[in-house]
């Protein structure tokens, strides 16, 4: 904005001077020498007075200030009403961004829920039906087998029903720990450990050797997934598998603890321990052992004095 | 002669039953039953011994005891199941259950508990008697 201005001066020496202010901008005089122009930018909406006023040095007195009101009447983008709908605006479209990316969060959670859920249903369906058929079967065939064999006089013919008759139990066993690792009600140290107790309990059932199972008092309440289940019972079985093959030992102790994150199991024997003629048995399972532990990220020690003692150390964290 | 009915719905442990009963001169079959609704007969017919699956289709043989013992019956139960879960032996015990053995069992332990039923005995296989055990004394 220029606001041109003159004072009717009509004396020759042009000595005029000139101060003027903006009412509303300016808090105090300006004072602008001869020059006749008062020049404002960027003067926001609003009602001003421009006053001005010129200084003669050969003239004494007050001089006559001169005013014009000025409105400066807002752009439509200065409105309040355009202010409002503008805020109004970006607030909304923050909102239903905001909104939008925790809905496609919450559809993608609920998908991989579902997913999730849609799997464990199908394994429990899967274990469910496996043991009540297939179980069933199996055992049925075995019971078949074993009648056969004692009507069997052939003693070769006897040996070979003999032979069906160990394969269909060995399946048997082997597909009850399938079914167990597949069933999700089973995803839990405590149950890991009822089972480990129970399958030693049965494995050592008809043998010379007594088994004595130490639990902790409370097992904590701790998630593990089926394939971690599956990797750590096995291990153990192999141990308590060597021990009644080849230990020649009369007591075992399984002892179980739990110490923070850290699953600790170790069986012991007061048998023979290792001898250099069992080697080749025990180094086939020591790596079958190891190579569990290896993927679970946990180890295993052996000890061979008297007798001997297998330490497994499990991490119970999930390390995936 | 110990007459038996048989409720077991896979046809191979049916008949494996079937020829361990057979096979042996104190037992005859009775009847043979693939689910509890059709066994609900046993009430009828009134064998003196019942060898009962706990997955059945339909109602569960837990289910099926319960609801015979609730009537005037000679007949006594014997549970052959896969199951071994403390709850299932508990539950099955407390329906009126004489007995409880695994179907991993032998042919001569199955006859064995056949016959300890009929003595008036409660036969169990080792494990499951294990666990009766160890329930009783997590109660106290």
């Amino acid at each position: 904005m220029i606001i041109n201005y003159a004072s009717l001066d009509f004396s020759s020496n042009h000595r005029t001077e000139y101060a003027y202010m903006l009412e509303g901008y300016n808090k105090e005089w300006m004072s602008n020498g001869p020059v006749t122009t008062a020049t404002y930018t960027n003067l926001d909406p609003g009602k001003y007075v421009f006053k001005v006023k010129a200084i003669n040095p050969e003239f004494i007195g007050n001089p006559q200030i001169t005013s014009l009101p000025i409105r400066i009447i807002p752009a439509w983008y200065q409105t309040l009403l355009f202010k409002i709908l503008f805020i109004t605006a970006i607030s909304a479209l923050l909102f239903s961004l905001i909104r939008w990316y925790y809905l496609a969060r919450l559809r993608k959670q609920r998908l991989e829920y579902e997913k999730l859920l849609a799997v464990q249903t199908e394994r429990q369906r899967i274990s469910a039906e496996i043991h009540d058929d297939i179980g069933a079967g199996l055992s049925g065939v075995r019971l078949l087998t074993e009648l056969t064999k004692q009507k069997a006089e052939n003693p070769e013919l006897k040996s070979e029903i003999e032979k069906i008759y160990s394969s269909v139990s060995d399946l048997s066993g082997k597909m009850k720990e399938v079914i167990w690792s597949l069933n999700t009600d089973n995803d839990n140290l405590e149950n890991l450990l009822y089972y480990i107790r129970r399958q030693g309990e049965q494995l050592f059932e008809n043998s010379p050797i007594e088994l004595a199972v130490q639990l902790p008092e409370q097992i904590p309440d701790v998630n593990l997934k089926g394939d971690l289940r599956r990797h750590i019972y096995l291990a153990v079985k192999e141990a308590l598998h060597n021990t009644l093959k080849h230990s020649s030992a009369n007591h075992c102790t399984m002892s179980i603890n739990v110490a923070g994150e850290l699953l600790d199991i170790s069986v012991s024997d007061n048998g023979k321990g290792i001898r250099s003629t069992d080697h080749h048995n025990f180094s086939n399972g020591l790596r079958n052992m190891q190579k569990r532990m290896k993927q679970i990220g946990g180890n295993v020690r052996i000890e061979n004095m008297n007798g001997t003692q297998v330490d497994f150390t499990i991490p119970l964290k999930e390390t995936s | 002669m110990t007459t038996i009915s048989i409720v077991e719905d896979s046809p191979v442990f049916q008949d494996a039953l079937v020829k361990i009963i057979e096979e042996s001169d104190e037992f005859a079959i009775a009847d043979i039953y693939s689910s509890a609704e059709e066994a609900m007969e046993i009430s009828v017919h009134k064998p003196d011994l019942a060898i009962v699956d706990i997955a059945l289709p339909g109602m569960n043989g837990i289910e099926l005891i319960r609801k015979l013992k609730a009537r005037p019956l000679p007949t006594l139960f014997l549970i052959c199941s896969l199951h071994d879960d403390d709850d299932k032996i508990v539950t099955a015990l407390e329906s009126g259950a004489s007995g409880y053995i695994l179907k991993d069992s032998t042919a001569a332990q199955i006859k064995e508990a056949l016959l300890e039923v009929v003595r008036g005995g409660a036969p169990m296989s080792p494990y499951v008697a294990k666990r009766v055990i160890s329930f009783f004394k997590s109660q106290n």
